[in-house]
Parts: C-alpha cells; sequence; structure tokens
C-alpha cells in the first residue's frame, strides 16, 4: 500500500500507531531515561535519601578517586573478567564443536548444556554454594576419598574469586555454547571439502575456516561477557558479601552497598556513571579492533 | 480517532475522581473524626503477626475512633521502609531496629518522644538498657517493646562425655577458654568439635570487650580500639581459634554457629536469648543455659525491638497516643501472654511470669529462667554511632576478619580501626 503525504487517513493512522507504542514510549521515559538523567544530576549531588539532596558539584568524582574501596573492587571485578570471560569463550568453543559433531544423544545433550541458562542465578548460587561448602560440600568431600583436604573455597580470600568465576563461567557457558553451535551449523560445508582436497588438515581448517567465519559470534560473545562480568552481582551477593576480606567485592557490589546500606545515593550514582564511562571504553575498543579480527562474509 | 480521544479523555476523568477520593479520605480528622492509623511490622504472617492484629484489635475496643491498620512489609524490611519515607508514603507507626535509629534520627524522620514523655508514657518504667537503644544525641526516639539478652547455651552430654564439670553461672574468662580447650575434639588435624561458638559479628564479640572494661568509642566520641581491654579481647578470641582450635573460624565465610552447637558439633555457645526456643524444642538434646561469663565486670547485651513514630504522620497524638499504649504495660501484657519469644521493656513485668513466658517449650520443660530475667536488669545497649552506621561496621568486620585470618597484625588492626572509623564518623 501506498501513502502520500498530506493524506488525512495516513496522518490518522499514524497516530493511532503512535497511541499504540505509547506504553512503551511512556515505559521507556519513565523508567529508563528519567532515571538516568536523574542518577546523573544525583551524582553530583549529598543525598541520605531522607532529605533533599545537595549540589556538591564534582565533590563525589574526585573522593571517588582517593577511595580504596574503588580500586579495590575496580582491581577485582577486573581479575574477574579475565578470569571468566577468556575461559568462558574457549570452553564454549569446544564444547560446541563437540556438540556439532554427529554423536549420540545430541539433541538431549545441547539441551543440558543449555540447562544453566534457564535457571535462576539465586538458585544457581545456592547449589553452588552447597558444591564450595569447606566442610560438607561437593568438592572437598571428593577430595577427601583421596585424602586431601581442599581448600576454603569460599572462605580462603586466595581462592575465592575463582570459586565465583568457575561457577560464573558454568553460567556463561551455556547460552554461548548454543551461540557457537548456530555459528558453526551456518558455516558451508563445502569450504571444509574444498580445503580437505587441497590437503588441509584439522588444525588448519579450525583457524583458517572455522575461527573466521564464526569471528562475528566471538565479537558477539566477548562483547557480552565483558559487559556481563563487568556487572557481576547476585553471585557475590549470594555466595561471600563481597568477603572474605574484600576477595569478591565486585563493583556492582560495592555501588550497592554505598547506595542501599550506606545511603549515599549521590555517590553511588557517581560510582555507575564511572562504571558506564569503563564499559563504554572498553567496548568502543574492542569495536575499533574488530576491524582487524572478525570477519564478515559480506566484506571486500 | 474520535473514539481513541474519548477513551483518553474517560481515563482521564476517572484517574482524577480515584485521586480526589484518595485525598478525601486522607484528610486530616477533625474533633471526633475517625482517625485512621497505619502500622508497620516486618512480618506479613504466623504467630507474632496474629498477635499483634489481636493487640491492634483490643485497642480499637478501648479507643473506637481510632483504627490501626496493620502494614506488612516483608524482605528487607529497613530499606523499604526508608524509601517509603523518603516516596512520602511512610506509615504512621512502624517497628524499627536499634540500629536504624541514628539513620532515622538524624535526617529528622521520627517524632522525638522527650515531649510526650509523662503524659502519654513514662520511660521511668522502661528498663534502662532498653531506652538506651532507642535514645540518639540524648532524645528518645522510640519505645522498647520486647528485649533479649545474651546467655551461654551448655550441651550437657558433651560436657558429660569430656568428663568436665558443667560450669555455673558468671565463669572467668580463663575458665572459657580451659573449659573449651578440654572439650575440643580433634581428628586428623582437623577440629571435629568445637569448645565455644558465637556469631561471627562485632555484636556477639562486644560485650566480651565491655567485661574486660573496654569499648569502642569513648563519652565524647573518640574511638578506643587501641587501647589494652580492646587489644586484649582480640587476642583472646585470636587465641580460642588459632592457638587453642576450640572455636571456629571468624570472619564472613564462617558456617553457621547456631547449626554447629544444634548439631552436637560444639560444646558452649553464647548467644541471644531468642535461641532458646530454637535450641530447647531440638529432640534428645541436654541443654543448660547459665549467664554469660565475667572478667573485670558484668556485662550483657540488650537486644531490643522497638515502636516509633514516623514524622510524616498527619496524626501525631494518635500516632503517639497508640504507641504509648502498644509498648506500654497494657501492650505488653497481652503481647507476652501469647508465645513471643523474648521478653518485655517495662520493669515492674520482668518480676512476673510475663517475662519468660514465651519461652516456655513443652517439649524441653525449662524451670529455672532466673538467669534469663536477671540478664535483662542490667543489660546495656551496643553504642548506636557503632552499631548503628552500616559502613562503620562494615569497616570494624573487615578489619576484624583481615586480623582473624592471619593477614594483619593485631597493632596493625587497631591502629587502622582507630584511623578509618574516625574518619568515618567525622564524616
Amino acid at each position: 500500500m501506498v501513502f502520500i503525504a498530506g493524506d488525512s487517513k495516513l496522518k490518522n493512522q499514524q497516530r493511532i500507531g503512535y497511541l499504540f507504542i505509547s506504553p512503551w514510549i511512556l515505559g521507556m521515559l519513565l523508567f529508563t531515561i528519567y532515571p538516568t538523567v536523574f542518577s546523573l544530576y544525583i551524582s553530583f549531588t549529598e543525598w541520605p535519601i531522607l532529605i533533599e539532596p545537595k549540589f556538591i558539584f564534582f565533590k563525589n568524582y574526585l573522593e571517588i578517586f582517593q577511595d580504596e574501596f574503588f580500586f579495590n573492587s575496580l582491581w577485582v571485578t577486573t581479575k574477574f573478567a579475565i578470569y571468566t570471560t577468556f575461559p568462558t569463550l574457549m570452553i564454549s568453543l569446544f564444547i560446541a564443536i563437540l556438540l556439532n559433531t554427529k554423536i549420540q544423544f545430541r539433541g538431549v545433550l545441547r539441551t543440558i548444556y543449555y540447562l544453566p541458562a534457564v535457571l535462576p542465578t539465586i538458585a544457581v548460587a545456592l547449589v553452588w554454594a552447597f558444591i564450595f561448602n569447606k566442610d560438607y560440600g561437593l568438592i572437598n568431600g571428593f577430595l577427601r576419598t583421596f585424602g586431601i583436604t581442599g581448600p576454603g573455597w569460599l572462605a580462603d580470600p586466595k581462592v575465592a574469586l575463582l570459586s565465583i568465576s568457575i561457577m560464573s563461567i558454568w553460567t556463561l557457558c551455556s547460552t554461548n555454547i548454543i551461540l557457537y553451535l548456530a555459528g558453526l551449523q551456518g558455516v558451508p560445508k563445502v569450504y571444509y571439502e574444498v580445503s580437505t582436497l587441497d590437503g588441509a588438515n584439522v588444525v588448519q581448517q579450525f583457524f583458517s575456516i572455522t575461527i573466521p567465519l564464526i569471528s562475528p559470534i566471538i565479537f558477539y560473545t566477548l562483547v557480552m561477557s565483558l559487559i556481563t562480568t563487568f556487572q557481576v552481582f547476585t553471585s557475590a551477593m549470594m555466595l561471600t558479601h563481597g568477603g572474605p576480606i574484600d576477595s569478591t567485592r565486585f563493583y556492582v557490589l560495592y555501588l550497592y552497598d554505598t547506595a542501599f546500606s550506606y545511603y549515599k545515593m549521590g555517590y553511588a550514582s557517581a560510582l555507575a556513571w564511572i562504571l558506564f564511562i569503563i564499559i563504554l571504553t572498553l567496548n568502543y575498543t574492542i569495536f575499533k579492533t574488530s576491524k582487524i579480527w572478525v570477519f564478515y562474509e559480506g566484506d571486500a | 480517532m474520535r473514539k481513541s480521544v474519548m477513551i483518553l479523555i474517560l481515563i482521564g476523568i476517572t484517574a482524577m475522581g480515584l485521586w480526589a477520593k484518595g485525598n478525601v479520605e486522607t484528610a486530616s480528622p477533625m474533633g471526633d473524626e475517625k482517625i485512621s492509623l497505619e502500622y508497620a511490622y516486618m512480618v506479613e504472617s504466623g504467630d507474632t503477626v496474629e498477635l499483634y492484629k489481636s493487640m491492634l484489635q483490643e485497642y480499637q475496643k478501648e479507643t473506637p475512633n481510632i483504627e490501626v491498620k496493620f502494614i506488612p512489609i516483608v524482605d528487607d524490611y529497613a530499606k523499604k521502609l526508608l524509601l517509603m519515607v523518603a516516596s512520602k508514603t511512610a506509615p504512621d507507626i512502624a517497628w524499627i531496629g536499634e540500629d536504624m535509629i541514628r539513620q532515622y534520627a538524624s535526617q529528622n524522620a521520627l517524632v522525638a518522644l522527650d515531649p510526650y514523655d509523662g503524659e502519654f508514657f513514662n520511660s521511668s518504667d522502661y528498663v534502662q538498657g532498653n531506652l538506651e537503644g532507642y535514645t540518639y544525641d540524648d532524645t528518645l526516639y522510640a519505645l522498647p517493646f520486647d528485649s533479649a539478652t545474651g546467655l551461654l547455651f551448655i550441651n550437657n552430654d558433651i560436657f558429660d562425655k569430656a568428663g568436665v564439670e558443667i560450669p555455673s553461672d558468671h565463669i572467668t574468662l580463663s575458665q572459657l577458654k580451659e573449659i573449651a580447650k578440654a572439650t575440643t575434639i580433634k581428628e586428623n588435624n582437623v577440629t571435629v568439635q568445637y569448645g565455644f561458638v558465637t556469631g561471627t559479628y562485632m555484636g556477639y564479640l562486644h560485650p566480651f570487650f565491655r567485661m574486660a572494661n573496654g569499648t569502642f568509642i569513648d563519652a565524647n566520641g573518640n574511638t578506643t580500639f587501641n587501647t589494652e581491654p580492646v587489644k586484649e579481647i582480640f587476642q583472646y578470641f585470636y587465641n580460642l581459634i588459632h592457638e587453642d582450635n576450640s572455636m571456629p573460624e571468624y570472619g564472613s565465610q564462617a558456617v553457621p554457629f547456631v547449626e554447629i552447637f544444634k548439631s552436637g558439633k560444639a560444646a558452649m555457645m553464647f548467644n541471644g536469648s531468642w535461641a532458646v526456643g530454637e535450641v530447647m524444642s531440638q529432640e534428645d538434646f541436654n541443654c543448660t543455659i547459665i549467664k554469660l561469663p565475667q572478667y573485670k565486670t558484668i556485662a550483657t547485651p540488650a537486644w531490643t525491638g522497638g515502636t516509633a513514630v514516623l514524622s510524616s504522620t498527619k496524626n501525631r497524638e494518635a500516632a503517639i497516643k497508640f504507641l504509648s499504649w502498644f509498648s506500654g504495660e497494657e501492650g505488653q501484657k497481652i503481647k507476652f501472654s501469647g508465645k513471643f519469644a523474648a521478653s518485655p521493656t517495662i520493669k515492674t513485668l520482668l518480676d512476673t511470669e510475663l517475662a519468660y513466658n514465651g519461652y516456655k517449650n513443652p517439649k524441653a520443660p525449662m524451670n529455672d529462667f532466673t538467669n534469663l530475667v536477671d540478664s535483662l536488669n542490667y543489660a546495656y545497649a551496643l553504642p548506636s554511632l557503632i552499631f548503628g552506621n552500616n559502613q562503620i561496621m562494615d569497616t570494624i568486620e573487615k578489619e576484624a576478619e583481615k586480623y582473624f585470618l592471619q593477614t594483619i597484625s593485631l597493632d596493625e588492626l587497631v591502629t587502622q580501626l582507630d584511623k578509618k572509623v574516625t574518619k568515618l564518623l567525622n564524616e
């Protein structure tokens, strides 16, 4: 159907269209745009909730850069992102490749591997709390059968971050496996057949065909994993609440405590904006480098 | 299109009508008009809620023109109430913990009760330790209406097996250490039975500092961590954990201590009196309850629940009148006649059966509540400048955790505590 500009019927249809999308627009304005702008304003104030916010210009931002907990939580989060993101990408790609082969019960296995993605994080955290328990946990119980005394997976400051990373890798892998699997199935078989005729071995095929052709998916999972790991909260809140000795006090957990335990809303908002800038910068860098390593089939 | 406009207008008119109706209902009543008050509590259902509802009904019988509605605020009570106050939807009256007083009172969110003392209630009727918890800047902001105190729970069977005599009240700290050591069992270098357990939270350790005549803050508001009594008690617990291995690790990741005791893996437990029912109701669990140890002085904390009137109430006098009844002798008589596992805060009621009625358990009859009632009389409130500030408490807990996990020395601990807590107090 073709509409002519100025047509009253078109205008009416446009109005009705706007009416239909107005709930979404209102929701977006009220629950996303307004809080975002408001938090920017609040970040320049001192606001202990019960009294009116007091404008203090950049004081919160200046204080953040002298705050040892800010640097500690940022360092913990960065370590967690490194411990989690890259193993997740590699393990999920490896499992996706296995699931892409003709093995028995492939469908069942794919479902099992996807399960962590549909489970609520809180339930998952409770199960892992049992697995990691020092005295009656699954891992240490297993180790005890060989006469090995396991560490306090969540109680030892040297191991706690690693334990949460293991749990996160298990959860994050599930979605990535499905994405990689879809990507792998989209790689035309003819490329492998032709390369086999040319004498390429499996390793050469993997690095010269598979990786380049699924690089857009690797790029997507990398971006999403980084965002997710920098915003990690629930698992630490449930398992360790930042302890022991701040070894799992992630940035968002510190932000949450600042806002809802210490009631420093202005300071917490400033922390949130700094996190936004950090994630933005990281992703901008990845996007910029993607031209070098991400291959799109349509590219010249 | 016209139809859509008409629908929008109709929605607008209906919304305005509802808004106007709401305003009429919440308008301030005059003279003998019926007054509606809201009382917020942290539980939605259960025996306590039924008990409170029956108390509200009783009050309504006595004052038919004041209706008190029960408002449950479930999960994260303190945060939700705070957000209700901020969004101007707060109830008139609310349950309030001692640790919440500083936050609310310092921001004028609570009605100061001193001007009403003598008219609606008499503060001299209440146990001093309970009142202290609700006093901020020398002003009373809530009335205490239930109280718990600290007790030492003894697992009789463990003592029998170890051939150790069950101690009597107020053992010394040295005796506690020796008994804990004698009742600790290690297998393959791993402790399988602890001599002593308590909460890994400074609120549980504070009475021990007090027993040594130590505290975290002096009368002038200066921190006192780097003092001999405080250092002595930190060292005492460090030795229990690391030298004698008679107490589990201290820290945010420690196993819940009540579970350790209930499962028969600890000989002694220091806990609040609220645990009496939970511990005594276990089958085949022989337990004796004695008063806390003593050192240079006797000390036990008073963990108190109270009720306050929010500043935003439009019916201040009616709210204070209700509060005075609800937290007063009449209200507490009803409350502690029911099965509420705590003790009253009115002095005269401590001499009656109501002082321990809520702890009675038909499964495990316990006849002697003298220790519990005695402790209530001299219990003290935890210092609100410290315990009422989450950021200060977090800081203390973290530094203590570092010390108990052996990453800093005792001198470093007290120096850091003085420095960091002083900074936060000055903010």
